[in-house]
């Protein structure tokens, strides 16, 4: 079932993917504020995932944010998920709860 | 020969009366002057554009430093007392950065004057404004929704080479949108936007928007445009007044977006709704048009069959778009 990398390097490899931040929204310094994160994790049924969820503010419009959400699973063998979700201009307690509602449609097939 | 003579003065007689009949019967009806009947015989696209090119207008945002021009787009009187509807995209700039922008209309005869913004609405991507002129043509607005198939006509600026009417049609509201947008059939290049798209009437059937390309574009409904021109406000003096607006129309969409969403959830297959408009007012874009949306889904590593699949179909409306995420073995 593997490709020959040993779970170490699996691992390590996985996390570097899930630390890149590879999201390319616009902006600049004058109309938002520098993103600022915090991980954790999210059991749903049977997967974890470890999250990260990344927010950054408009200045002129209160309230407003862009969320960069960064999801990633394990699965059986060297079998992973990660997913990304980038949302711009909504309300903070609104991404996360549509960030909450996008993991929950994920499951593992049988 | 005398007979002849005669003949032919009686018949030069006759014939004289016979015009001077006919055209005192043009005259006297009035209503079908010599002129008219020429254009009944034109093309419908030529009569439309004779008729209603008038109240069409360029709209130019103007970077104050340099004095180029930032944004072109276009607009349409919709009362002869210089209220004007447009793109909430083509003055955006002005609103987020009223220091370094200023909007001027470019009337079809040149004539260049200030413009400034009365009421804006995201979520439509329309905004309502205004310039100083009294006794203007303007539109009407379609009383009703037009049969599919109806060929409609649109007006405006395409990448500021002069006025331009395109003709399609009407195609009807956009099945499984976000936000009502009606799908015509006419090439609506950037700088048609804001410009009316109008039937055979000269009324507004809708407000031009955007093109897929291809000549699939779209218009936004006039219920929207006929929600702002009933604002009553005057114009703020300071344009980031409407930044608070911009705001709450934003959150109070969010709201209405997700409750009216939610029951869709319990399903295997399901969606979650992206409930942000596409036209969100970040101004470091074209026009202040962003993509807001961006979803990947990766399973690295997988050898063999993989364990999971997962299909994403984004189905991308004018603004906002659905996400559903699917598993399956």
């Amino acid at each position: 079932m593997n490709d020959g990398m040993n779970s170490f390097r699996f691992s390590n490899l996985y996390s570097e993917l899930f630390q890149d931040k590879g999201y390319s929204m616009p902006g600049n310094e004058e109309e938002v504020t520098g993103f600022e994160c915090a991980s954790g994790a999210l059991r749903h049924g049977e997967v974890t995932f470890k999250t990260a969820f990344c927010a950054r503010g408009y200045k002129k419009l209160r309230g407003l944010y862009d969320i960069v959400f960064k999801a990633a699973a394990l699965g059986p063998d060297h079998s992973g998920l990660e997913t990304e979700l980038e949302i711009s201009g909504v309300g903070f307690e609104k991404a996360a709860g549509i960030a909450k509602g996008y993991l929950e449609m994920i499951t593992w097939g049988r | 020969m005398k007979d002849d003579g005669n003949e032919m003065r009686q018949r030069s007689r006759t014939i004289r009366g016979l015009t001077g009949t006919v055209l005192f019967l043009l005259v006297a009806i009035g209503s079908l002057p010599v002129l008219s009947i020429a254009q009944e015989m034109l093309p419908e696209t030529q009569k439309v554009f004779g008729k209603y090119s008038d109240r069409v207008i360029k709209i130019q945002l103007i970077e104050k430093n340099s004095g180029a021009k930032a944004v072109i787009g276009s607009g349409f009187f919709v009362d002869p007392y210089g209220r004007i509807i447009t793109n909430y995209h083509v003055i955006s700039k002005m609103v987020l950065h009223p220091d370094r922008y200023r909007a001027e209309l470019v009337e079809t005869a040149g004539e260049v004057r200030p413009l400034s913004v009365l009421s804006v609405d995201v979520i439509n991507d329309l905004a309502l404004v205004k310039v100083e002129v009294n006794g203007v043509p303007f539109f009407t607005i379609a009383a009703r929704e037009p049969e599919q198939g109806t060929r409609l006509y649109s007006l405006g600026y395409p990448q500021d080479i002069g006025l331009t009417i395109v003709e399609g049609t009407y195609n009807g509201l956009m099945k499984h949108a976000v936000y009502k947008k009606i799908h015509f059939t006419a090439p609506i290049n950037p700088g048609m936007s804001g410009g009316p798209t109008i039937n055979a009437f000269g009324e507004v059937v809708g407000v031009n928007v955007r093109s897929r390309g291809q000549g699939i574009s779209f218009l936004v409904p006039t219920e929207a445009a006929a929600r702002l021109m009933r604002s009553t406000g005057a114009a703020k003096k300071d344009p980031q007044g409407f930044l608070e607006d911009i705001r709450s129309q934003i959150l109070a969409h969010q709201d209405v977006f997700l409750r009216t969403t939610s029951s869709s959830q319990g399903r295997r297959s399901t969606s979650v709704a992206i409930s942000c408009p596409a036209n969100f007012p970040v101004s470091s874009g074209v026009g202040g048009i962003q993509s807001t949306r961006k979803i990947t889904l990766t399973i690295p590593w997988t050898t063999g069959a993989p364990r999971m699949t997962i299909s994403i179909s984004q189905a991308s409306s004018l603004q906002g778009s659905f996400v559903s995420v699917t598993a399956s073995s």
